[in-house]
């Protein structure tokens, strides 16, 4: 679907003495022991992958997950489902002790059981994923509906690499995560058993560093290699389209690095308009939300060309302006291109954010306060948002006069 | 212009990126070129004075009797203007050319001697590299150019307007007088980078109370690699982030008045700008009402202020970031962006003549 990279095609000789001859350890695979793995440059670009951590003053004020195991299920639906689980070959020991009187309520409209968490913890990863595919339908199960997404075991192992999180406990999360693959040939794992895990903690403090490690972002520094003498021309019609009459200040960044006298590695960052590069590795502010509503991908995306932040509603307004004005175009993808995810109906719009360059893509993955504005690789971004495979990735296009 | 490395701090490790920003297109196009023919304005009742005063500067007794011929000279308001000789305005020695401009920039129809380009006298042809200026146009600024402190000042655009071929050039010329000197900042993070004082230093004073604590950010960088560069942009409030190395955008102009430095120091900290401080005399009452006066050494967000020597008026501020580099914008005009200068550069472009000195504030309570 996607095959947008930006083939600069510029000479990219090394070292690139910008900062010293430790950015060499950039350009191959360096087996780190550090908790993310670096990647080879590809074109001019050169990532440098991290994690992200939600800010003291925002833990703070998210309350723990409650630690007993709950799976909601719409009344009226709660025969069809166990028969749904029965089928999948959930046994029939494990849905006995859900039909016990203690182990589920009737609340508004909803039947709440309460699965054991060891019975839970002993469900094999397959059968896992076939019964949260039966309970996704019910939009209660939040945890089941947008679990942890890591892109394959490495990266899980990756996550919680030097960290304090105690060796059992990460344990306990490979033993619960499940195959994640709505498109063949994925190797995701999902997570969705915070209630077990939380469980398992020795108390508050040890509870909140292990939501702080969950919580934690995958982002990555972008950065550009430019050699003295490289055209600007060509560059800057990259990352100037779609900016209208704001493209000239990437085109001036860009002639500035151009004309250095040594060669370079600068932060894309400021190549980007002004929202995104006041948006970029931070979290919203509470002040965010006087419009009724918490930022969103949606409005992320409408705001990306914008000099303004306006206000974040609740309704689906925000989603109508997403692709207001813009062109549906194919890939390869270009600077600024806004990719939405659809549902199989083609009716609902699951995600949106914006290409920018090398397979990157600026979102907000969540309108949780907890979500920062990222650069991250389009294949998370899948990952996390594509949940079927008959799921659909539009791209649209500003197409202004003169600029393409 | 070469990157260097500075010394440790507070801060961290910082290493320092010099680059020009040219000012877009789009906005010199709304710059009238200048009159080909050079004028002197002065005012009619200090016309005598003033050409006395000229003539201690060391201009000649030619060039007086030159100016003073009514062919060479027209009244405009309560202005006269000389119309000094081509041949002589160029065989200016500089620091004639010096006492003299010091002496006609008391008199603001002067515009381009009251506000010259100014280029720092060890960089004049790093100014230049990487242009395709023709060599005699650049030999010309630099005899006309003169001192002014530390800085090479030059003021005679009008005369170098009728050296050139045609518009093109001019608006070339223009473009390249008008670039503004900026430094990109790189914290370097180390194994041995102290991640704990490091985030303490960019979270500091009033930081503490709208930014997030940077230690994790910086953590999970330091844990990326051996070495980790890190732009310092990341570490910036919202508004200056969105503003560095930016020219004012035209919505600006909704306000009535356009941002100056005072607005750029006093918004730092802001996530939304306030027009409030667009005007001088609300951000002077915030200052003093808010801040307080600070010794050096200074630190990340302190507003550092130009007070006229003669009347205590600010005239510049800017806000400290660290090891000596600033956040300023040098002027209410369309031409001058939001950057990162060395101090060294603004005192350059501010203090001259011993007009002024710097006193620096820290917000009250912090």
């Amino acid at each position: 679907m996607l095959g947008g990279r930006l083939n600069d095609g510029i000479d990219v000789r090394f070292p690139i003495p910008f900062m010293n001859d430790t950015i060499l350890s950039y350009v191959s695979m360096v087996p780190t022991q550090s908790s993310v793995a670096r990647k080879p440059i590809s074109d001019c670009f050169v990532r440098v992958p991290f994690f992200l951590e939600v800010p003291s003053y925002l833990m703070e004020v998210m309350p723990l997950p409650n630690p007993v195991p709950r799976w909601f299920i719409d009344a009226g639906a709660v025969d069809a489902t166990m028969q749904k689980l029965a089928q999948l070959g959930v046994s029939q020991s494990f849905l006995n002790i859900l039909r016990q009187p203690d182990k589920s309520v009737q609340s508004d409209n909803w039947v709440v059981f309460f699965p054991p968490p060891g019975e839970l913890a002993a469900l094999h990863p397959t059968m896992r994923a076939a019964v949260y595919q039966v309970l996704r339908e019910f939009s209660k199960n939040e945890d089941i509906v947008t679990p942890f997404v890591f892109s394959n075991r490495e990266d899980l192992q990756n996550w919680f690499a030097d960290t304090q999180i105690r060796p059992e406990l990460i344990s306990l999360i490979e033993q619960l995560t499940y195959p994640w693959a709505p498109r063949p040939g994925g190797n995701a794992l999902a997570f969705s058993d915070l209630a077990v895990l939380i469980g398992q903690t020795r108390g508050e403090s040890e509870a909140r560093r292990v939501m702080r490690v969950l919580n934690r972002t995958p982002t990555l520094q972008l950065k550009i290699a430019i050699q003295p003498g490289s055209d600007p021309a060509r560059l800057t019609s990259k990352w100037a389209s779609g900016q209208g009459d704001r493209g000239w200040r990437a085109a001036t960044m860009i002639s500035s690095w151009c004309h250095a006298k040594e060669p370079g590695l600068f932060d894309v960052t400021h190549l980007l308009p002004q929202i995104p590069r006041m948006l970029l590795y931070t979290f919203p502010s509470l002040s965010m939300g006087m419009g009724g509503g918490s930022p969103d991908a949606h409005w992320t995306t409408q705001h990306f060309f914008r000099s303004e932040a306006g206000p974040a509603r609740r309704d689906s307004r925000q989603e109508a302006l997403v692709f207001q004005g813009l062109t549906p175009v194919d890939g390869p993808y270009q600077f600024g291109d806004v990719l939405v995810f659809w549902d199989k109906t083609q009716q609902k719009m699951l995600h949106s954010c914006v290409y920018v360059a090398d397979s990157i893509v600026f979102t907000k993955n969540s309108p949780k306060l907890i979500s920062p504005w990222v650069l991250q690789e389009w294949d998370i971004v899948k990952n996390i948002h594509s949940t079927h495979p008959e799921d659909h990735i539009q791209g649209y296009r500003k197409v202004l006069a003169g600029l393409n | 212009m070469i990157s260097r490395e500075s010394s440790k701090g507070p801060w961290g490790r910082l290493q320092h990126f010099p680059f020009f920003l040219e000012c877009p297109a789009v906005h010199l196009s709304k710059f009238h070129l200048c009159e080909p023919r050079p004028g002197w304005s002065v005012d009619i009742s200090e016309a005598e004075k003033v050409l006395t005063r000229l003539a201690q500067c060391g201009l000649s007794g030619d060039f007086l009797e030159w100016i003073k011929k009514p062919g060479n000279q027209t009244t405009r308001g309560d202005q006269i203007i000389y119309f000094p000789p081509e041949e002589g305005v160029l065989n200016l020695a500089p620091e004639i050319r010096s006492a003299i401009y010091r002496e006609l920039s008391r008199f603001p129809a002067n515009e381009n001697i009251v506000g010259p380009y100014l280029i720092p006298k060890d960089q004049f042809n790093t100014w230049f590299d990487n242009t395709t200026l023709r060599p005699e146009l650049i030999n010309l600024i630099k005899q006309m150019s003169y001192p002014r402190g530390d800085a090479l000042a030059f003021s005679d655009q009008s005369f170098l307007s009728r050296f050139l071929t045609g518009e093109a050039e001019a608006r070339e010329v223009l473009s390249i007088l008008t670039r503004t000197p900026a430094l990109m900042l790189q914290l370097i993070l180390d194994k041995k980078s102290k991640i704990n004082d490091i985030a303490s230093y960019w979270s500091t004073g009033e930081a503490r109370r709208t930014l997030p604590n940077f230690a994790p950010f910086l953590k999970s960088l330091q844990g990326a690699g051996e070495t980790e560069m890190l732009d310092v942009v990341h570490l910036l409030p919202p508004l200056p982030r969105k503003l560095l190395y930016t020219y004012l955008d035209p919505i600006c102009f909704g306000e009535g008045e356009v941002p100056d430095c005072h607005w750029s120091s006093l918004n730092f900290f802001k996530s939304t700008e306030e027009p409030y401080f667009l005007h001088s005399h609300f951000a002077t009452t915030v200052v003093l009402e808010r801040y307080q006066p600070v010794k050096p050494p200074y630190r990340f967000g302190d507003i550092l202020t130009f007070l006229d020597n003669a009347d205590g008026n600010a005239f510049h501020s800017c806000v400290y970031i660290a090891d000596e580099v600033v956040f300023t914008k040098n002027g209410r005009n369309i031409l001058s962006p939001w950057v990162f200068q060395s101090l060294a550069y603004v005192k350059m472009t501010f203090l001259y003549h011993n007009n002024g000195r710097i006193v620096g504030y820290r917000s009250k309570g912090l």
